[in-house]
């Protein structure tokens, strides 16, 4: 009933023979399955880490232009600026001498009709104070 | 004692065979187990499914399994562990559906599976250490390298004797508990048995493969 005869040796070819099937038909393809898995899964993922180095790359490189952009404008205008400001004053110090001249030569015109508007008040201002005698005293002036 | 109706038995003394039933259930076995790779590696694909999906996640595991005790070098005995385990596990299991008989209840099977392994130690180890392998039995302390190496010789021997008489052990208990229990109350007695014999079948294969990979590392790594 128990006992250990030659099928013991049966019993190992069996399972060799097992050994050798399960080996060709199950363990080789799906090992190989798995290490292509394996790859393709760090092959991507490291593919993911290029691409986003590449982009962070661009972006600091991108923000980098824009800042020097800016500041590339920002000179600009100031220079403008200045340019500008130095205009304006030249204009407003022309204007300025023009108008003093032109007050200068108003006041001088107004000076000048003054003193004639006063000579001729003179003058109409001896006639005017005969008139004004004459006409109190009722006779003519000797 | 003897088995009920077998199925596979009842067809083999059709054919006058002669052959004893562990060895054509280990057949119905290797049938089995071929039918089931066959299906798993048909159409393979990168996302697994199915049979490919379960098959899949238990090489994957007995290779983290392998990794785990033997290192890097071992996953050479990958195909050997994993066709023990796929075995066992399937030889145990069968045992537990009426009308089938589990190869492993029966002396020859286990110990050629035990005497495979006692092979395989000491051939890696040889082949690995060449005659430095004997360094293995001397033991720590070299002025007491006869005793422990005689210590190390029994020690060696009750290796397969052990592994054979614990499956044979747990296997063919079972059965005739079965057995027993079925002659008693026929239809509900040996349910309780049953779903033992279910966990029993899971440890017993982890037990094999768990300590034929251990022998194996012994075997691999440098003696003290």
């Amino acid at each position: 009933m128990i006992s250990v005869d030659w099928t013991l040796l049966l019993q190992f070819l069996n399972f060799m023979i097992l050994l050798v099937i399960l080996n060709k038909l199950l363990y080789r393809p799906l090992k190989k399955i798995i290490d292509e898995r394996d790859e393709t899964i760090t092959g991507s993922y490291a593919r993911a880490k290029d691409l986003e180095a590449d982009i962070d790359e661009k972006m600091r490189r991108y923000q980098q232009q824009l800042n020097d952009a800016k500041v590339e404008a920002n000179a600009e205008r100031n220079k403008l600026k200045k340019l500008a400001s130095e205009e304006e004053a030249a204009i407003l110090a022309e204007a300025q001498g023009k108008a003093t001249v032109r007050l200068k030569s108003i006041k001088t015109q107004v000076a000048n009709e003054a003193s004639d508007a006063s000579q001729t008040l003179k003058g109409e201002a001896k006639s005017l104070a005969g008139q004004i005698t004459t006409k109190i005293l009722g006779r003519e002036l000797a | 004692m003897t088995h009920p109706f077998l199925f596979l038995q009842w067809i083999e003394q059709q054919l006058h065979l002669h052959i004893g039933e562990h060895v054509t259930y280990t057949w119905f076995v290797m049938a089995l187990l071929i039918l089931v790779a066959f299906l798993a590696s048909r159409s393979i694909t990168m996302v697994p499914s199915g049979v490919q999906n379960l098959m899949e996640v238990v090489v994957t595991g007995i290779d983290g399994l392998i990794e785990e005790t033997m290192g890097k070098e071992g996953k050479a005995y990958f195909p050997l562990i994993a066709t023990f385990a796929l075995f066992i596990l399937v030889c145990n299991l069968i045992g537990l559906v009426p009308g089938f008989y589990p190869p492993t209840a029966n002396l020859n099977t286990n110990a050629a599976l035990a005497l495979t392994v006692f092979v395989l130690t000491h051939v890696v180890g040889f082949k690995k250490h060449g005659i430095g392998y004997f360094k293995h039995f001397m033991g720590p302390i070299i002025w007491l390298a006869p005793l422990m190496f005689v210590i190390e010789i029994i020690g060696h021997i009750a290796r397969p004797l052990s592994l054979t008489l614990r499956l044979f052990g747990n296997m063919y208990g079972h059965e005739i508990v079965l057995m027993i229990f079925l002659a008693l109350v026929p239809l509900f007695l040996p349910i309780p048995m049953m779903l033992m014999g279910v966990l029993i079948a899971f440890i017993q294969t982890f037990v094999f493969t768990l300590l034929a990979m251990i022998y194996v590392a012994g075997a691999l790594e440098e003696a003290h």
